[in-house]
């Protein structure tokens, strides 16, 4: 009986003296990839698993007799084991997606400030040139960040050069609206044709010049006769409203004087009739309505001119071309000779794309993950 | 025969006594104590962020010396024995060390490397608000040196923000936001170069 207990005792299923390891590696190995960041509660109840089985274990040893216990705690590990790797497997896809996703968000932000920046010299965004440099600045922190796989601070940063840049885009946006809008389009559309068929009545030489396309056609008889490109104002893509503000003026004008070489600093210069009465309704309208300071001048001197002293292309308001160029606008245009200037006559002109471009984004524009344990991507 | 007597019941007394002495073994309350102090001394020198790992292994030794010990306080008085726990908490005082020396060389190293970025950054500053300086102006310029200006002035924003996260040891944060502020500079040179390359000429200083 005596040696039958021994034998039976001997033979037992019994717990190895020492707790296995590998459980917990695994568990700091899933630590490590963020498991206790991404999924907390998932996470602790593993880690309180390991401690209670642990306990178990031990108590499981100092028995004299082994008992059905140790196939429970055996089996107890083996889930643990597989749980364990669930999680760091998990956990190491999360951080792989968290960074990817990230790493595709701070490349989408950095087109939109591209984006932006290319309406430097067309509309005026001086007011927003500091807000898309700090912007500029907090995505190449965000970026130092993803570099060392520091998610988190990465998202945060991100957040931070999304609301710097709303402000920009929502300003931006509301400039460029008339590019799209059917009467604004309608408008010009007009104002070419009426140009375009006092040519062809007359025969006579008119001047159209496209801001958003950057052109001046030269028509004769109805007909285009030469095409140039052209650079505008600062703010070239907008209508001048008062002194300064840079924007190239839309209306009907003709040529009020030609000035050759000797006369203008800029090789030759037609000298075009802004302000127009509409142009000075608008701008008392602007006054009366507060828009517009007291002290504030309508401005002057818009010219369809050649290249400035210095080289430079960009203009306070007027039209500058290639010196060569000008020489054929200047042997062509004559006094009183009609300038229309337009925006666009095409609903899908350059300035509808990059608004286009920019809404998208904004529009397409997804919640950031953020940590711990909400985010999912679908 | 009484003298034989009292021997004996001084002899159990005595093997009694000595057995009590050796069975009851002590909780190594001080050597618990000395694992948490170098826990915590590595907790102040930052390791749970430059060295987490190191940090982690030695509060998970000081878990298990603490299950050991309760363990052990759950067994019988006269079999009781906390050499494990006292072993375990050894390697938790060693582990502890560790992570804070791991903890000062890392944070040391980044320092360095911080302080470095942001020598780097005020020097791209100055050389691009000198190079500013000099850009070309004329009609028609405002719109590009306005950009440029703003360029510069976030840099000098984001390197004013610097000063108080050194102070925070974020070293990490201090080279993220001087390397940030040397791509502003870095574009603000690189611009007016192409600018006075293209109209050939310095600003009269």
């Amino acid at each position: 009986m005596l040696s039958w207990l021994f034998v039976a005792w001997w033979q037992a299923d019994r717990l190895p003296t020492k707790f296995p390891p590998q459980l917990e590696s695994l568990d700091h190995q899933a630590w490590s990839h963020g498991a206790e960041v991404y999924f907390l509660e998932r996470y602790r109840a593993f880690h309180q698993d390991i401690i209670n089985l642990r306990t178990q274990w031990r108590r499981e040893q100092v028995r004299w007799w082994p008992t059905a216990n140790t196939q429970i705690l055996q089996a107890t590990y083996q889930n643990l084991l597989q749980e364990g790797l669930n999680l760091l497997k998990t956990s190491q896809h999360e951080k792989f997606t968290r960074l990817q996703y990230l790493k595709t968000a701070l490349e989408s932000e950095r087109r939109q400030v591209t984006h932006l920046r290319t309406l430097t010299g067309s509309f005026d965004v001086r007011q927003n040139l500091r807000a898309l440099s700090v912007t500029e600045g907090l995505l190449n922190q965000a970026a130092s960040r993803l570099q060392q796989n520091h998610d988190e601070q990465a998202r945060l940063l991100l957040e931070q050069a999304r609301e710097s840049l709303v402000p920009v885009e929502s300003q931006a946006m509301a400039q460029m609206e008339r590019y799209g809008t059917a009467s604004q389009l309608a408008k010009w559309n007009h104002w070419v044709t009426s140009t375009l068929d006092w040519s062809t009545k007359t025969g006579g030489t008119v001047i159209v010049v496209f801001k958003a396309s950057r052109q001046l056609v030269l028509y004769r008889n109805g007909k285009p006769l030469r095409r140039f490109s052209i650079e505008l104002g600062f703010s070239g893509l907008q209508d001048k409203l008062q002194e300064g503000d840079g924007a190239t003026p839309e209306g009907q004008f003709h040529i009020l004087q030609k000035k050759g070489p000797g006369s203008t600093k800029f090789h030759k210069a037609l000298l075009l009739n802004y302000p127009t009465n509409e142009h000075r309704r608008r701008f008392h309208e602007a006054k009366v309505t507060g828009r517009l300071g007291a002290h504030r001048g309508i401005g002057g001197l818009i010219e369809i001119h050649g290249q400035q002293p210095n080289g430079n292309s960009t203009t306070n308001g007027c039209i500058a071309l290639h010196n060569a160029d000008m020489d054929a606008v200047f042997h062509l245009a004559k006094e009183g000779t009609p300038v229309t200037i337009v925006g666009a006559l095409q609903p899908n002109n350059w300035v509808v794309k990059v608004r286009g471009a920019i809404s998208d984004h904004t529009r397409q524009r997804i919640a950031l993950p953020i940590g711990s344990p909400t985010f999912r991507y679908r | 025969m009484e003298n034989m007597i009292q021997l004996l019941k001084r002899g159990a007394v005595a093997l009694l006594f000595g057995t009590m002495l050796i069975a009851c073994a002590e909780k190594p309350i001080q050597r618990t104590d000395s694992a948490l102090q170098a826990l915590q001394a590595a907790k102040q020198a930052g390791a749970a962020e430059y060295a987490p790992e190191s940090l982690r292994v030695a509060e998970d030794e000081y878990q298990k010396a603490q299950e050991e010990i309760t363990a052990q306080d759950d067994t019988f008085v006269m079999t009781r024995n906390y050499d494990v726990a006292s072993a375990i908490l050894v390697k938790v005082i060693a582990d502890a060390e560790k992570a804070k020396t791991e903890a000062i060389t890392s944070k040391q190293a980044l320092k360095s490397g911080a302080e470095g970025a942001v020598v780097l950054a005020k020097t791209s500053l100055e050389e691009a608000k000198n190079q500013l300086a000099q850009a070309p102006t004329g009609k028609g310029t405002q719109a590009d040196l306005q950009a440029l200006r703003g360029d510069l002035q976030a840099a000098e924003t984001t390197l004013a923000e610097i000063d108080a996260i050194m102070a925070m040891e974020d070293y990490i944060g201090v080279k993220a936001k001087a390397e940030s502020v040397q791509a502003l500079a870095s574009r603000v040179n690189e611009q007016v170069a192409q600018a006075i390359q293209k109209t050939g000429k310095h600003k009269k200083a």
